[in-house]
């Protein structure tokens, strides 16, 4: 094993590795840092940049789109009361209140070293529990894979708040999209339509921009909210070791919360972070701080937030099921260079994993030097004025999705799938779930496929393996839950009626 | 909400759409019991379902939104601009060629979102069509379409 992390720290320290981490995570910071742009659309729009790299590069470099974008959210949700990622919504609740107290630099540091803290936290949770996890997934067989693919999906569908019935038929779609082109199997074409051009699938990099990037350019088109800019003269004031103490718990709070939180895939970071501001608020020796401008109330978020980048790979890197949107991203960038997560990556492709493990170190620490650095130009870049923004933004998309195979039909596709994915988020479906199915639709039907034949079509694979049958329970359980409780809840306010 | 009916029905004649084409998949020559329809098929058929659920659950009020949802309609004539104008970029894109036609498509684009300040907008066209190219072209290698003037 140490000499797995000899390897990784060799990897992870050659000039091309260091450079694409650099670039990762300024960008990262910009980009979370621009409303609109959430972290995984960030990493979504340099996709297209990781083709030509080497494996371990490509993987560095969108982990630090990730690590940069989240302390570029809290960026705007301090300085402006706008949160620039989802996952930093509740980061302006007394991030801004401290700005308004001109306290904006003070809160800006303790985000940036919290950030720093929780990530540096994330990487070595996630390096102590992807490794004896992995173990557990050498047991696994097609089958178990199939009832973990499906159990990722449920776990998705039950995380709505919109109703299950859109969340899962917004999986389906994503699943659908996954079977065009060769059949795994066979090796035969389906559903090409005759066009040769499709039979490599809808590449996930033109879904996943499609869906996600060029929906948010639509919708930012159809609004006319005109564009804030950031016209604070901002510094980054670092938090002395006293304030620093007293943050300890909210800290703490975050790393267990952020843990958690990316190793149950759907949640996506936001919902980490939330979680984590009211449970800090609930342990807090001065709760009535909270929501007038307290340190804690800026640390316990960004520490959950930061923690999710790491914690999210967990389940990526050990069992292939993404836990978070960026991790699904993150998957995609793994496919395109013919990685496949799970126990055999970390023995066929060590030099991958450990670098990814050491370059997220790396990522944090730039981050921390980037983010104290970088802010003047990163705040003039923020003032961009939206409609360049939006014609840069669509610009890449559109090269990005030509540079895949130099070929127009790309283009049309992720044109395509862009205006589906606003028509879903603007009719309560989800472009996640979607996206969700579209990257684990392979997984699902190999396993699933794989399974039969290995068992002579005998269904009973499913419920004879006591790990599939448990995984397959668990993911029945979530799937019904909301279902139950939008029952009970409409049971109870009937009787409240009559 | 009565766009759900619509929505539903929609979903419906895809899944039919989607079942019909399972047709044409040819079966396997090598020992696969289940054969390559079955998946597809089924997730049709899950599909159908659900649109059907759609189409017949009572009219109830929107839920709460979730993080990313679009409340309002919003202006839709500038989405269609947006969409013809993409489309046009897309059509010319390889006859006309990358560097000839990109400042048009971002000037036009800019401009169709009320941005009107010409000389800003020249500058950033400009220097944006340059930097993709560059990165694209030529630190990652790929050949954007030259146009008619290059040979």
């Amino acid at each position: 094993m140490l000499e797995n992390f000899a390897t990784g720290t060799a990897v992870a320290f050659q000039p091309i590795s260091l450079l694409a981490i650099a670039v990762g995570v300024s960008w990262g910071i910009v980009g979370g840092a621009l409303p609109g742009i959430s972290g995984t659309v960030a990493m979504a729009l340099v996709l297209p940049l990781t083709f030509g790299m080497p494996a371990s590069a490509a993987l560095m470099m969108l982990a630090g789109v990730y690590v940069g974008a989240m302390y570029g959210g809290s960026i705007t949700a301090i300085l402006i009361g706008t949160p620039g990622t989802p996952g930093t919504a509740i980061t302006v609740v007394d991030g801004y209140e401290l700005q308004k107290q001109g306290r904006g630099a003070k809160a800006l540091g303790i985000s940036l070293v919290t950030g720093f803290i929780g990530g540096t936290a994330g990487v070595l949770i996630l390096i102590s529990m992807a490794l004896p996890l992995s173990g557990i997934a050498l047991a696994f067989g097609p089958s178990e894979y199939f009832a973990l693919g499906v159990l990722g999906l449920a776990l998705v569908t039950s995380f709505s708040e919109t109703g299950f019935l859109k969340m899962g038929l917004s999986t389906l779609l994503g699943l659908m999209m996954a079977t065009v082109g060769i059949d795994p199997f066979s090796g035969t074409a389906r559903f090409t339509f005759g066009r040769v051009e499709l039979v490599g699938g809808i590449s996930t990099v033109v879904g996943i921009t499609g869906l996600l990037a060029v929906s948010e350019v639509f919708a930012q088109v159809t609004t006319s909210t005109t564009w804030t800019r950031v016209r604070a003269r901002a510094a980054t004031d670092l938090p002395t070791w006293q304030e620093l103490k007293g943050v300890t718990p909210a800290m703490v709070v975050g790393t267990i919360l952020g843990t958690l939180e990316g190793l149950v895939p759907g949640g996506g970071g936001s919902v980490a972070s939330f979680i984590a501001y009211n449970q800090a608020k609930r342990w807090s020796k001065r709760p009535e701080l909270f929501g007038k401008g307290s340190l804690e109330g800026v640390a316990a978020p960004e520490t959950a937030n930061n923690v999710v980048t790491a914690s999210a790979l967990i389940p990526l890197l050990t069992f292939g099921i993404p836990g978070s949107n960026a991790a699904a991203v993150l998957l995609s960038g793994m496919m395109l260079h013919g990685l496949v997560p799970g126990p055999m990556l970390f023995e066929r492709n060590a030099d991958v994993v450990y670098g990814l493990f050491v370059g997220l170190f790396i990522a944090n620490v730039f981050m921390l030097v980037l983010g104290y650095l970088a802010l003047r130009p990163c705040l003039y870049l923020v003032s961009v004025p939206k409609p360049l923004l939006m014609s840069g933004i669509m610009l890449l998309v559109l090269v990005g999705a030509y540079s895949i195979e130099q070929d127009v039909l790309n283009v049309w596709l992720v044109l395509g799938t862009g205006l589906l994915g606003f028509l879903m988020r603007r009719y309560g479906f989800s472009v996640l779930a979607a996206v969700l199915g579209l990257v684990l639709g392979f997984m699902v039907e190999v396993n699933f496929r794989r399974a039969l034949v290995l068992s002579g079509a005998n269904p009973a694979v499913f419920w004879e393996r006591p790990i599939c049958l448990f995984l397959l329970m668990c993911a029945v359980v979530t799937f019904l839950l909301p279902l139950w409780q939008y029952r009970r809840d409409r049971g109870r306010v009937r009787t409240a009626i009559s | 909400m009565r766009s759900d009916r619509v929505i539903g029905a929609v979903l419906l004649l895809l899944a039919a759409a989607y079942f019909t084409l399972s047709y044409g998949i040819p079966a396997t020559a090598v020992d696969d019991p289940v054969g390559p329809t079955a998946y597809p098929r089924g997730l049709a058929v899950l599909l159908a379902l659900g649109s059907v659920l759609l189409i017949a659950r009572q009219p109830r009020p929107d839920a709460p939104l979730q993080g990313d949802a679009i409340p309002v309609p919003g202006d839709m004539g500038r989405l269609t601009g947006t969409i013809a104008l993409t489309a046009a970029y897309v059509v010319l894109f390889e006859a006309a060629g990358y560097l000839l036609l990109t400042p048009c498509y971002l000037g036009a684009f800019a401009r169709l979102l009320g941005y009107r300040a010409w000389r800003p907008v020249v500058t950033a066209v400009l220097a944006l069509t340059l930097a993709v190219w560059l990165v694209f072209g030529w630190l990652l290698g790929i050949r954007l379409p030259q146009g008619p003037f290059v040979r």
